[in-house]
């Protein structure tokens, strides 16, 4: 197997990994605030090795996503390919900005990102263009904090099998 | 942090500011591919013929998923001292005791109702048109929260049927594959149900309003006499649901000032997250 190949199914490992987290385990009263391990691991992949994810990663996960969640086909595509572009437009200041200072960015890049899905986007009632209220903003406020803080352990575990496997 | 994390080198072997930037061109394709992914699905409902399929292809990831509970389950299980199995026995034994208890009083007033059992037997009791489902995963929107659940090959489950709890309605299947199906939960925004209450006997239909909130029986007219407390049932109206299944409980009646109807709450009793196991109701 070419170095390149086992690189790109490495990551994907870790990507399908992380999809399998999000969707069968704690599927409890955390189900709704808990981080999404996709995106986490999306954005780890795209501020550290930028070349080897791109645009057809986050399409074909976002779809993923999608069809394991039950939400509109296409919603967390189009989240993902713009978190991806986000992230590799910006990566050169990103990733070198200690920890906590990533950390505080993705909070509010998981805050907007969770907040999008209050949007009524099959018209389902006529008065309203979104759900959002103070429930759905504690749960997004939650679902950011618990991203941000696990943003550090996740990055340092990604880290170490990236040192460890993948070899550039 | 320490002064070499600040080198780029230390983060990637690679030459890092050669690598090109992505093309705006490929991003903004992307987009419209799943724009119109999008607006085939609000249309035409296109991903519903596909999902129960899909989820076919991810019982293998669940099935993964699954070996290491099973085994961390099995080592906590094994080393659970004797005393402590002893005393969950006597529990459990003491359990038992007393659903004999309530079931030999069960068996009483069964009897004494013979004629209205039969009846109930002959309107709810068909066996044939239940099913088991088990709860594979709960998707993590709270205003679309969908079930996914394991279903047997030959279950007979079909497009609209009822997925029930002890405790009332919890939803309708809303696409189907060989192994699972997907279920729109009473919560869902896009869920409505048609009810009747129980002492008032008024007719509406309670629309979720997302995962932790109660629904609402829309366009009630201001003068309706609805009582606070009062149970809500399905209807049997529209024929998706079938009659006399308890929806839920009215918390709350508003008459606001600048609405023309009133805002009734029910609250809904039924939860996915603390169950494992449901049933399918077959539409006849």
């Amino acid at each position: 197997m070419s170095r390149d190949i086992k690189n790109q199914f490495l990551i994907f490992l870790t990507l399908f990994t992380a999809l399998c987290i999000d969707s069968y385990l704690l599927l409890g009263a955390l189900q709704i605030i808990k981080p999404t391990f996709v995106l986490l691991a999306l954005i780890y992949w795209n501020m550290a090795l930028p070349d080897r994810v791109g645009i057809m990663a986050a399409l074909s996960f976002g779809i993923f996503v999608d069809l394991v969640e039950g939400s509109l086909l296409g919603l967390h595509g189009v989240l993902f390919i713009l978190i991806t572009y986000a992230c590799q437009r910006f990566f050169y200041q990103f990733r070198v900005s200690p920890l906590w200072q990533q950390s505080f960015i993705l909070f509010f890049l998981f805050f907007f990102y969770k907040q999008v899905f209050a949007l009524d986007f099959l018209n389902t009632n006529q008065d309203l263009t979104n759900f959002s209220d103070s429930l759905s903003l504690k749960n997004s406020f939650l679902f950011a904090l618990f991203s941000a803080l696990i943003w550090s352990p996740f990055l340092l575990v990604l880290r170490y099998y990236r040192r460890r496997w993948i070899k550039t | 942090m320490r002064r070499r994390e600040h080198k780029v080198s230390y983060l990637s072997s690679e030459a890092i500011f050669a690598i090109p930037a992505m093309k705006p061109s490929k991003v903004i394709l992307s987009l419209l591919v799943c724009s119109s992914l999008m607006l085939s699905d609000v249309y035409f409902e296109s991903s519903s013929k596909i999902r129960g399929y899909a989820q076919d292809l991810f019982i293998p990831l669940n099935a993964l998923v699954n070996v290491p509970v099973g085994f961390l389950t099995t080592i906590t299980d094994s080393l659970r001292t004797k005393s402590k199995l002893k005393l969950s026995l006597e529990q459990v034994e003491e359990e038992n005791k007393k659903l004999q208890v309530i079931n030999q009083f069960l068996e009483k007033v069964s009897k004494e109702n013979e004629e209205l059992n039969s009846l109930w037997s002959s309107a709810r009791l068909n066996f044939d048109n239940y099913s088991f489902a088990r709860k594979r995963s709960i998707s993590s929107n709270e205003f679309q929260p969908s079930l996914t659940v394991d279903i047997g090959r030959n279950s007979g489950a079909g497009i609209n049927d009822a997925l029930l709890t002890q405790k009332g309605l919890l939803g309708k299947v809303i696409s189907l594959g060989l192994y699972s199906a997907e279920i729109m939960l009473i919560y869902d925004v896009r869920s409505t149900i048609p009810v009747i209450t129980e002492k008032s006997k008024l007719h509406g239909n309670v629309r979720g309003s997302g995962l932790g909130r109660t629904g609402n029986i829309e366009y009630i007219k201001k003068t309706a006499s609805y009582q606070l407390g009062e149970k809500v049932y399905t209807s049997g109206i529209a024929g998706v649901f079938p009659e006399g299944i308890f929806v839920g409980e009215i918390t709350s009646i508003d008459d606001l000032e600048d609405s023309k109807f009133l805002k009734v709450e029910v609250s809904f009793l039924q939860s996915p997250l603390n169950q494992d196991y449901f049933l399918i109701y077959k539409n006849e």
